[in-house]
C-alpha cells in the first residue's frame, strides 16, 4: 500500500512539473481519494472478481435453480418444484447407498489419517541420520497424480496376480479379495487413501517444530515421562493442525471421487459398495442426463458439508488450543 | 528511477492492462469464415482453406485403424472441400454414455460426427443431442428397405432419422480347441446344452493350490454373455407389443436363476476377480482373457474373427451357437452395432452428412466390416461372399436371421446400465433375487418411458 501511495505522489509531482511548477493542480474529480483507491483496487482485482462471478457464483446460482427443474443440460429446464429432492429421499436406493458409503469412508478414514499422519510426523521429527530422505519418501506419493496412482493400484490390487498378492502366494494362502468383494472394497479404498497423507505429515512436522522447547524442559523438571509430555504438551500445541486437518479431510472425504471412479469405473461394483456420493452425482449429471437431479444432490452435499464444518468450528473452542492465546 | 515510476503510474498500468485485455479478447474471437473464392482467371487465386470436420469415436485397435483408412479415402475423393479428422474419445467403462459429447453439445462445440452405439440413438435423439437428418437422408436415397429392420429401427425416433447405421454383429460361443484337447475335452464336441456347458466349464477350469482360478473354463457374466443373451437363449422377451419393457418375463427370470446358480458353482469371488482385473478396459484387444489363454470359452461376437487372425493365428478356435436349456440356442444371439450421428449444434450439417453418408454407405460399410469382421447393415452389402468365406464368421452370418435386438427405446443407455448392474452385481452377489432385480428394471424404465410420453 505504501508503495502504491508513493507512486501516486510521484506522478502528481511530475504532472505538476509539466505545468510549469505551479502548485499541484489536478482536474477536479468527483471521487474522494478513498473512493479512487477502492475503484483502483477493484480494477486490479477485476480479473479475479470476473472469474469468481462467471465461473463460480453464476454456476452456483444456476445449479440452485436447476435443482428445482428437470434438465438434461441441453434442452430448456422445466420447473418441477421440490420433486428432485423428494425423489432423492423417498425413491432412490442408490442415493442411500451413496450416503452410507461416503459417511463410512469419512468416519473410518479421517481418524486413521489423523493418527497415521501424526504418528509418522512424530517419527520423522526424530533426529536421526537420513531424516531428510525419510521425509521425502513419505511425501513423494502426494506428488503422484491421482489418476496415475489409481491405475497403478488397479494392477497392484488385482487378486491372484497383483503385487499385493506376493506375500500371500509365498505363504501359500489366498489373500483378501480387496476391491472385488463387498466386505473388502471400502476398507481397501480407506487403505489406499492413507497412501497420500504426505501433505498432512508436513503440516504436523511444522507444528511439532513449533512446540516451545521450554515447555518440554518444564515438564522434565516436573518429572513428566514421554507419554505425559506427549499428552499434555505436544497434542495440545498441535490441536490447531489437527483441527485444520479434520476440516479439510471431511470436505475431501465427502467429495471422494477420482480414485474410486477410476478403479471401479464408477459402477459401484461390487454390490454398490464403492458408489460414493460424488460418483453417483456425476453419473446422474453426465450419464443419465438428469442434470437437475444432480444439482439437487450437489446442493444437499453442500448444505451437509456446511453444517458439519460449522459444528466442528463451533466445537473448536472446546478442544483447540492456540499457544498465543488467540482463537 | 523517478522517471520510470512516472512512466509506470498506476493509471498508466491500468490503461495498458485494459488495452492488453481488449486485444486478447479480440484475438480470441474467431476469424470470419473465408468467403468463397471469386471466379478468378489470374494466377493469384486465393488458396481455399479446407474445412476440418472432427469425427469422434471411442474405437481403438483394428476398428480405429479401419475407420481412419475410410476417412482417408473420403478425404481424398470428397467434393465438399472438407477434411475429416478422426478423434479418439475415451469410453466410460460400464456405460454407454458419452460425457465428452454431452459436454460439447451443451457447450455449443460439438464435433461434426459422433460414433454412437446404435441402440442409444433414440435416447440421444429424444434428449436433443443428435440432429434430425431425415431430409438429408431422404435426398440421399436412404430408405428403410435398404437396411436390416432392427438396424433401421434403432436409428429412427418418432419417425425421423437421427443416425446412419454402420455395422452389426451376432453372438455365439467361442472355444479354444487346443485347450480343450489338452484338458481331455473333445474339441469336436463343444457344449450344445447348459449341462454340457457346466461340465465343460468345470473340466477346463484350473485352480491353484489356494483354490484361486488360474484358467477359467467359462465365465457366465463376462464378455458378451449378458442378461439379453441368456434371456433370449431361454426364450425370454424384453419388450411387449405395447412397447413396454418386460425384463421380468418368466423365461428371463428362469435364465437369471440359472446364471446365479452357475456363478455360485464357479464361485462369485472368482468371477469377480476376472471382472475387477478387466476394470478400466484392461482386457481389451489382445489382453482379452480368451486370447491370453486365461479363459477356455467365452460368449462373444464375430469381431473376434479379426482379432483371431491378428493375435492368435496359430491357435485353433471354434464357434458354435450358444448352448440353451434344450440344446443349441442360436436365438440367444442378438444383433448390436454402431452408427454415425451428427450432434446437435454442429453448424455445417450438409458437409457432416456427406461424410456420414460415405462412411455408412456401401463403400464405407464394406471396407469397415471386412477389415474388422463385422456385418454390414445394408442388406445387399451383407450378401458379399466375403462374409461367409471364413468358417468361423460363417457361423455368425447364419445366426443373423434368428438374432434378436435390444428394445429401441429413448432410455436405452439407462436401461443398459441398469441391466449391467443387475446382471453383474445385484443378482450374482445375492443383493436381489432375479425376479426382484428384473422387476425393478421394468418399473424404473417403464415409469421413465411413461413420463416422457413414449407409450402415447
Amino acid at each position: 500500500m505504501a508503495i502504491a501511495l508513493s507512486s501516486v505522489t510521484v506522478e502528481r509531482a511530475s504532472d505538476s512539473g509539466k505545468l510549469g511548477g505551479s502548485p499541484v493542480q489536478y482536474p477536479r474529480r468527483r471521487w474522494s481519494q478513498g473512493t479512487r483507491h477502492t475503484i483502483n483496487g477493484l480494477l486490479f482485482a477485476s480479473p479475479w472478481i470476473i472469474g469468481l462471478l462467471v465461473f463460480w457464483i453464476y454456476p452456483t446460482l444456476a445449479s440452485a435453480y436447476y435443482s428445482f427443474t428437470k434438465y438434461n443440460g441441453v434442452m430448456n429446464p422445466q420447473w418441477i418444484g421440490l420433486d428432485n429432492y423428494l425423489d432423492l429421499f423417498t425413491d432412490d436406493d442408490d442415493f442411500r447407498a451413496a450416503i452410507y458409503n461416503t459417511v463410512y469412508f469419512a468416519v473410518v478414514s479421517i481418524p486413521l489419517a489423523i493418527i497415521c499422519a501424526f504418528g509418522l510426523a512424530l517419527m520423522l521429527n526424530a533426529k536421526i541420520r537420513g531424516q531428510v530422505i525419510y521425509r521425502t519418501i513419505y511425501f513423494l506419493p502426494t506428488l503422484v497424480p491421482e489418476v496415475a496412482l489409481a491405475l497403478v493400484w488397479v494392477f497392484i490390487f488385482t487378486p491372484r496376480i497383483g503385487l499385493i498378492e506376493t506375500p500371500f502366494r509365498f505363504l501359500g494362502v489366498r489373500g483378501p479379495c480387496w476391491l472385488t468383494c463387498a466386505q473388502w472394497a471400502k476398507p481397501t479404498l480407506v487403505l489406499l487413501a492413507l497412501w497420500i497423507i504426505g501433505q498432512q505429515i508436513i503440516l504436523y512436522l511444522a507444528g511439532l517444530q513449533d512446540v516451545p522447547q521450554d515447555l518440554y524442559d518444564a515438564a522434565d523438571v516436573d518429572g513428566a515421562n514421554f507419554l505425559s509430555k506427549f499428552r499434555n504438551v505436544t497434542v495440545p500445541i498441535l490441536t490447531p493442525v489437527i483441527f485444520f486437518h479434520l476440516v479439510t479431510s471431511i470436505i475431501g472425504a465427502l467429495n471422494f471421487f477420482a480414485i474410486p471412479y477410476i478403479m471401479t469405473g464408477g459402477t459401484g461394483f461390487p454390490a454398490n459398495t464403492t458408489l460414493f456420493y460424488s460418483i453417483y452425482l456425476y453419473k446422474n449429471a453426465f450419464q443419465y442426463l438428469t442434470m437437475g437431479y444432480a444439482s439437487a444432490m450437489a446442493w444437499l452435499l453442500f448444505m451437509f458439508t456446511l453444517i458439519v464444518t460449522l459444528i466442528i468450528f463451533r466445537s473448536a473452542r472446546l478442544w483447540v488450543f492456540y499457544a498465543g492465546g488467540e482463537e | 528511477m523517478d522517471t520510470q515510476k512516472q512512466r509506470f503510474s498506476r493509471r498508466r498500468f491500468l490503461q495498458y492492462s485494459g488495452l492488453a485485455t481488449g486485444a486478447a479478447l479480440l484475438a480470441a474471437c474467431p476469424a470470419p469464415a473465408p468467403s468463397a473464392p471469386a471466379d478468378s482467371d489470374g494466377d493469384a487465386a486465393p488458396m481455399q482453406e479446407v474445412k476440418k470436420l472432427e469425427a469422434w469415436s471411442r474405437m481403438t485397435d483394428l476398428a480405429q485403424e479401419s475407420i481412419r483408412e475410410i476417412i482417408d479415402i473420403y478425404n481424398e475423393k470428397n467434393e465438399m472441400g472438407v477434411e475429416v479428422e478422426f478423434v479418439y474419445i475415451a469410453q466410460t467403462q460400464g456405460s454407454q454414455a458419452d460425457e465428452k459429447l454431452l459436454t460439447a453439445v451443451a457447450g455449443g462445440t460439438p464435433p461434426a460426427l459422433h460414433y454412437a452405439d446404435r441402440f442409444t440413438v433414440p435416447q440421444f435423439a429424444h434428449e436433443g443431442f443428435f440432429t434430425n437428418i431425415t431430409d438429408f437422408a431422404q435426398a440421399g436415397g436412404v430408405t428403410k428397405e435398404l437396411y436390416f429392420d432392427f438396424a433401421w429401427d434403432e436409428t429412427v425416433y418418432k419417425g425421423d432419422i437421427y443416425a446412419l447405421s454402420f455395422d452389426t454383429d451376432t453372438r455365439a460361443l467361442w472355444y479354444n480347441m487346443d485347450t480343450m484337447a489338452e484338458a481331455g475335452v473333445d474339441p469336436e464336441s463343444p457344449p450344445t446344452n447348459l449341462d454340457e456347458l457346466r461340465a465343460a466349464t468345470e473340466a477346463l477350469t484350473i485352480r491353484d493350490s489356494t483354490g484361486a482360478i488360474e484358467r477359467y473354463g467359462f465365465n457366465p457374466i463376462y464378455d458378451q454373455a449378458w442378461l439379453y443373451t441368456w434371456g433370449f437363449g431361454f426364450g425370454g422377451e424384453f419388450q411387449d407389443s405395447d412397447r413396454r419393457i418386460t425384463f421380468a418375463h418368466p423365461k428371463n427370470i428362469e435364465a437369471m436363476t440359472f446364471v446365479k446358480s452357475f456363478v455360485d458353482e464357479i464361485g462369485v469371488e472368482d468371477i469377480d476377480v476376472m471382472l475387477a482385473a478387466c476394470a478400466g478396459g484392461n482386457c481389451r484387444g489382445e489382453n482379452d482373457y480368451f486370447w491370453t489363454g486365461q479363459s477356455a470359452m467365452t460368449c462373444s461376437g464375430n469381431w473376434k474373427v479379426a482379432q483371431h487372425h491378428r493375435y492368435k493365428p496359430n491357435t485353433n478356435y471354434g464357434v458354435v451357437p450358444m448352448p440353451g436349456p434344450d440344446g443349441p440356442a442360436p436365438h440367444a444371439s442378438w444383433a448390436g452395432g454402431w452408427s454415425w450421428a451428427i450432434p446437435t449444434g454442429y453448424d455445417d450439417v450438409e458437409a457432416a452428412f456427406d461424410a456420414c453418408f460415405y462412411l455408412c454407405g456401401p463403400e464405407g460399410q464394406l471396407k469397415y466390416n471386412k477389415d474388422t469382421f463385422h456385418i454390414p447393415t445394408i442388406k445387399t452389402a451383407a450378401e458379399d461372399p466375403f462374409f461367409s468365406e471364413d468358417p468361423l464368421h460363417a457361423v455368425f452370418m447364419d445366426l443373423l436371421p434368428v438374432s434378436h435386438a435390444r428394445p429401441p427405446i429413448p432410455l436405452g443407455s439407462k436401461l443398459w446400465d441398469l441391466q449391467v448392474k443387475a446382471f453383474r452385481d445385484e443378482i450374482p452377489h445375492g443383493m436381489k433375487s432375479p425376479e426382484q432385480a428384473l422387476m425393478d428394471i421394468d418399473e424404473e424404465i417403464n415409469q421413465g418411458l411413461e413420463e416422457i410420453g413414449f407409450f402415447s
